[in-house]
C-alpha cells in the first residue's frame, strides 16, 4: 500500500515526525483496523524515533484524536486508558493527554 | 473529500452514491453497523486500543466478525436483495480473508457506510468493492423489530 517519502537531509526531528504522520494519516484514512493503521511502516518508523516524537504525538492527539495509542504505549510503556474507555477515542486521547502533562511534556 | 474517497473507491466515480455525514474520527464502520457513534469497534488483539464487546471472540477473523453479528441478531444469508421485514449487512474481507469493513442496508434499499475515518456515504454495495476493502464475504439478515 504505502510507501515512506525519503527522509531530507537536513529534516529536524519534528519535520520527520510531521512528514511521517501526514503519510500515515493520508494512507490509512479509509482503514476501520486499528492493527493495519499501525503496521503502516511511517507509523513504525515514528515509533523507532523514540520518546523524543512524544511531545509531537501528544499535541497532534489534542488538536485531532486519532490512533496514536499503540505508539505511545510502545515508546512510553505507559497504560493509562481506563478499561472502560477502550474504543473512545477522544476519552482515550484525554487519558494520555493527561498522562503527558503529568510526566513533564511539553507540547 | 469526494475527490480523496474516489480515488480510494474507484467504483464510486460511476455510481450515484451520496455523502452522509461529515468526516469523523470516533467511530467506524462496525460502530456504525452496530449502532454505535460514540466508540471505535475492532477485534484489535490490544484489548485497550479498540472496543470489541468481551463476550465475543477478539480475531480479526470472518469467524470472529460473524459471531458479533449474530450476537446483535443477525444471522447469514445469502441475497442481499432488500426485503421490507429484514434488515441487512453486509462484511468485506481482502483477499488474505481478514475482514476490512462493514455496511448495513437502508430501507431504500441501498446501503450505508462509514468509511474508516473518512465520511459516512450511502452507496451500491459493489461500490466500495475493489483493493481497499476487497469484496463482500457475508450477507447477514434481522428481522426488522430485533432492531
Amino acid at each position: 500500500m504505502a510507501t515512506v517519502p525519503a527522509r531530507k537531509p537536513a529534516e529536524t526531528i519534528e519535520e520527520r515526525f510531521d512528514r511521517l504522520a501526514a503519510t500515515w494519516r493520508s494512507d490509512t484514512r479509509f482503514l476501520s483496523s486499528t492493527t493495519k493503521m499501525a503496521d503502516h511502516p511511517a507509523y513504525q518508523e515514528i515509533i523507532t524515533m523514540g520518546e523524543e516524537v512524544v511531545p509531537f504525538i501528544l499535541r497532534e492527539l489534542e488538536t485531532e484524536p486519532d490512533h496514536w495509542f499503540k505508539a505511545l504505549r510502545a515508546i512510553t510503556g505507559a497504560q493509562p486508558v481506563e478499561a472502560a474507555d477502550a474504543g473512545n477515542v477522544p476519552k482515550m486521547a484525554k487519558a494520555w493527554l493527561s498522562w503527558g502533562r503529568e510526566h513533564g511534556y511539553q507540547w | 473529500m469526494v475527490e480523496e474517497i474516489e480515488s480510494i473507491f474507484p467504483n464510486l466515480q460511476r455510481s450515484r452514491y451520496q455523502v452522509t455525514s461529515p468526516e469523523n474520527q470516533a467511530y467506524n464502520c462496525v460502530a456504525w453497523v452496530a449502532g454505535d457513534t460514540l466508540k471505535w469497534w475492532w477485534p484489535d488483539p490490544d484489548v485497550s486500543d479498540a472496543y470489541w464487546p468481551p463476550e465475543i471472540t477478539r480475531n480479526e477473523t470472518l469467524v470472529a466478525f460473524i459471531e458479533l453479528f449474530r450476537a446483535l441478531g443477525y444471522a447469514p444469508c445469502e441475497e442481499s436483495e432488500y426485503e421490507p421485514d429484514h434488515e441487512r449487512i453486509a462484511i468485506f474481507a481482502a483477499a488474505d480473508g481478514m475482514p476490512t469493513h462493514a455496511a448495513k442496508q437502508l430501507s431504500s434499499g441501498r446501503w450505508s457506510s462509514q468509511l474508516g475515518k473518512l465520511e459516512d456515504i450511502e452507496h451500491a454495495l459493489d461500490d466500495i468493492c475493489g483493493s481497499a476493502y476487497g469484496s463482500v464475504v457475508q450477507i447477514m439478515k434481522r428481522p426488522t423489530n430485533l432492531s
